[in-house]
């Protein structure tokens, strides 16, 4: 494919776009709608085109969402983020009830002009020579994460899970008695009274298997086993739950084609 | 001090976070870095759009073939960050694109989320509906026991969560959810412990200086 084509392509699906908003300009809420839904439906025909080949339509299509994607994230950060936690705080002096520091909320207002030089150092990056500077920001980012990471991720990995997994004997007991509150969902009693037992000794034996520090070997080895094939079923488990949500997105686009867009379907 | 510095300034704030943690009068310092952590990401990802603008507008240069798309990438960057951005700056001039922030639904910059970025991402991702579906055909072969075990659940959770499945054997739904509630609880337990003691372990060797491969080379 020559270059002059491919720009032809791109400039016009731009054009496209810009046709758009002289549209909505021009023919105000009653057309948009109807509009959109073209756009929105020759969009979703151009991604799907893909999976007969790569082609133009489908690379501009592409080149077109990096861009938006881009553009978007760059827009929502700016208004959702920089000006409400940055600007109006600094700026404006709009701090909220408790945010103080050493007792002072103007050393906790005027603190925030910390992460801005640091963020400012980052961008050095661009110039080589100067390079290294960013490393200030970096370093600040990477202490801040992981000095939050210690105690949060012992708190949520850890402690949470190993506290969840220790309240099973006694849902266990409960379920054994018939107290339907233990098993939401469950119609089958055995189906839970099986499946707790299983979930206490597969959690030990998937930690088991994950301890290569003593050789898997003797009973030791039996358990890693029963590991392996818990953490199997646990794959193809998170596997097919994957695909399921991938196809009901992808009925989603047909049924957006089918009915939304050419109202073959009932609604 | 090119290098030093920063291991320096990992330490001290990664100590400074545990301490928040920790200890309650340290409270302000940890609603601050709350508020530093999106201002600093933010000058990354500006960074970030540097990038993309250079490595687009480099190639529109040169002319390299498929330059057109480039161009057009550069195009819709241009056009959804102005629609965004005039009509907040200069109201009066641009107000006619629509006050995305009073009311988003009349705005351009809306409009080109919803019927162009909404619909393109969501086709992309539904795309991997077919390519997961190659992807399972090549690894959904029983050639042992533990593959055995990974289609097995695979395909009964992919039964079980369907009208059809339940139409055909309504025990499916119940085996489906025992699936998902007990042995792939199992399984995502062993392995969340196991993932929070990495994690802990690895922060704490970035914060000592062991893990400096972020420094990068040279000076």
């Amino acid at each position: 494919m020559k270059s002059p084509l491919n720009m032809g392509i791109g400039v016009g699906v731009v054009i496209l776009m810009v046709a758009s908003f002289f549209y909505k300009v021009s023919f105000g809420g009653e057309f948009i709608p109807s509009f959109g839904l073209w756009v929105a439906a020759w969009m979703t025909l151009i991604i799907l085109s893909f999976l007969y080949k790569d082609n133009p339509f489908y690379k501009a299509a592409e080149h077109i969402m990096v861009g938006l994607a881009m553009a978007y994230f760059a827009i929502y950060y700016i208004f959702q983020v920089l000006e409400p936690r940055f600007y109006n705080r600094l700026v404006l002096n709009e701090l909220q009830p408790g945010e103080q520091l050493f007792g002072s909320p103007e050393v906790f207002r005027w603190a925030l002009i910390i992460p801005a030089i640091l963020g400012c150092l980052m961008l050095t990056r661009i110039f080589p020579k100067v390079a290294w500077m960013s490393r200030w920001s970096i370093a600040a980012t990477i202490g801040l994460g992981s000095g939050l990471a210690i105690p949060v991720t012992i708190q949520a990995n850890i402690t949470t899970q190993i506290r969840a997994a220790s309240q099973l004997p006694l849902d266990y007991m409960t379920a054994l008695h018939g107290n339907a509150e233990v098993m939401p969902g469950f119609t089958n009693v055995h189906l839970w009274q099986i499946g707790v037992p299983l979930l206490m000794i597969g959690t030990i034996c998937g930690l088991m298997y994950f301890f290569f520090s003593v050789p898997h070997r003797g009973v030791f080895g039996y358990a890693a086993t029963f590991g392996i094939w818990i953490l199997m079923i646990g794959f193809g488990a998170s596997f097919g739950y994957t695909v399921m949500a991938r196809l009901s997105l992808f009925i989603g686009r047909v049924l957006f084609l089918l009915k939304d867009w050419l109202d073959w379907l009932p609604t | 001090m090119k290098r030093s510095l920063p291991l320096a300034i990992a330490l001290v704030m990664g100590l400074l976070m545990i301490g928040t943690y920790y200890f309650p009068w340290m409270d302000g310092f940890y609603r601050l870095v709350l508020l530093w952590s999106p201002v600093i990401a933010g000058f990354a990802f500006f960074l970030g759009i540097l990038s993309f603008l250079m490595h687009h507008i480099f190639k529109v240069r040169r002319k390299v073939p498929g330059w057109g798309y480039n161009l057009t990438a550069i195009l819709s960057f241009a056009v959804m960050l102005l629609v965004g951005l005039l009509p907040e700056i200069y109201p009066r001039l641009f107000g006619f694109l629509g006050d995305q922030q009073a009311d988003p639904d009349a705005s351009v910059f809306k409009w080109l989320f919803g019927n162009v970025l909404v619909p393109m991402e969501a086709t992309m991702f539904a795309l991997l509906a077919f390519y997961i579906a190659s992807a399972s055909f090549r690894a959904f072969r029983a050639r042992n026991l533990e593959a055995t075990l990974l289609l097995a659940a695979a395909i009964l959770i992919m039964i079980g969560r369907v009208p059809l499945g339940e139409w055909i054997f309504p025990p499916f739904t119940d085996i489906q959810q025992w699936i998902m509630e007990f042995p792939n609880t199992a399984a995502k337990r062993a392995i969340m412990i196991g993932v929070g003691l990495g994690m802990a372990a690895t922060a704490l060797k970035l914060m000592l200086g062991i893990e400096r491969a972020w420094i990068g080379r040279g000076d």
